[in-house]
């Protein structure tokens, strides 16, 4: 495959790659963190009819 | 001390105020290094690629660092039983394995116009993709066993294994000939690199090391509040 980039492409592409990679890294941590206190929520919620609670 | 912070109530009290303070670490150490590099001259031979050693150089070394945290994790879930350790070592394997990943794509995109070929299979481009591998594998057999008891040492075992070939990934430069440039940073005798390349390297290195420490401690907390929502919810029927 040719790919015809000067080396300031090289390196934006080197960059972008990066930029995705870590992004994506903290996007999905943090969407897994809301969805981890969500479902303790829930749970919490459902078992307040027990009169029990867990802290979140 | 170890006993004191690892106990899972009082890491949550803590982990989320230092998460926050890693990120904030992170965003003004990555900026800082990322801004001071590309103020630098280009380099004479190199030219503008050589900026891409502001997120290569830090990434590989990340990870490494993220092996030997998961390995003594590992270590102390196989010696002391600690629960935290195994969610620990649990959490960083797919941090370690962006940060292997970042490391071999930019590093193809530094080699295709420095070396003029994108992948050469040599010691330090073939332990890389190894310890990538190996992050991989770890990840996979985390999956599989979900929540079977032998997981956490199924995972310790893999992991430990996998550490024999840190030592490759740092030395095959030296060890065998290579395309790759010998150790220009961490090496007997000092730094070669110039101060102007150095500083902002190191402090890109800081940056990412604090994004480390930051995800983690939330990935750990999530993992923390899915168990408790687990075993609430297992509690209740």
């Amino acid at each position: 495959m040719m790919i015809a980039l000067d080396r300031d492409g090289f390196v934006a592409l080197a960059y972008t790659v990066w930029a995705i990679a870590l992004g994506g890294l903290v996007v999905w941590t943090l969407a897994e963190h809301t969805l981890a206190r969500a479902a303790l929520r829930r749970v919490n919620r459902a078992s307040t009819m027990f009169g029990e609670r867990s802290g979140s | 001390m170890l006993t004191r912070y690892a106990n899972p109530q009082r890491f949550l009290g803590l982990a989320g105020p230092t998460a926050w303070a890693l990120g904030a670490l992170a965003v003004v150490f990555i900026g800082l290094g990322i801004s001071q590099g590309w103020a630098a001259p280009p380099e004479q031979d190199q030219g503008v690629t050589a900026r891409i050693l502001y997120i290569h150089v830090p990434s590989a070394w990340m990870s490494m660092a993220v092996y030997v945290v998961m390995a003594a994790a590992s270590l102390v879930w196989v010696v002391w039983r600690h629960s935290l350790a195994d969610l620990a070592a649990k959490a960083a394997a797919p941090l370690g394995a962006v940060f292997a990943l970042i490391t071999l794509i930019s590093g193809s995109l530094w080699g295709r116009p420095t070396w003029g070929t994108w992948w050469v299979w040599d010691g330090r481009l073939t332990s890389m993709l190894v310890l990538l591998l190996i992050y991989l594998g770890y990840i996979a057999l985390r999956a599989a066993l979900e929540e079977s008891p032998q997981a956490p040492m199924a995972g310790a075992i893999l992991c430990l294994f996998g550490l024999a070939n840190l030592p490759i990934v740092k030395f095959s430069v030296d060890w065998w000939s290579t395309l790759h440039q010998p150790a220009s940073v961490l090496r007997l005798g000092g730094p070669t690199l110039a101060t102007e390349y150095l500083v902002p390297l190191l402090y890109s290195f800081v940056g990412h090391g604090a994004l480390f420490g930051c995800l983690l401690l939330i990935r750990m907390q999530s993992e923390l509040l899915r168990l408790r929502a687990r075993r609430l919810g297992e509690a209740h029927g």
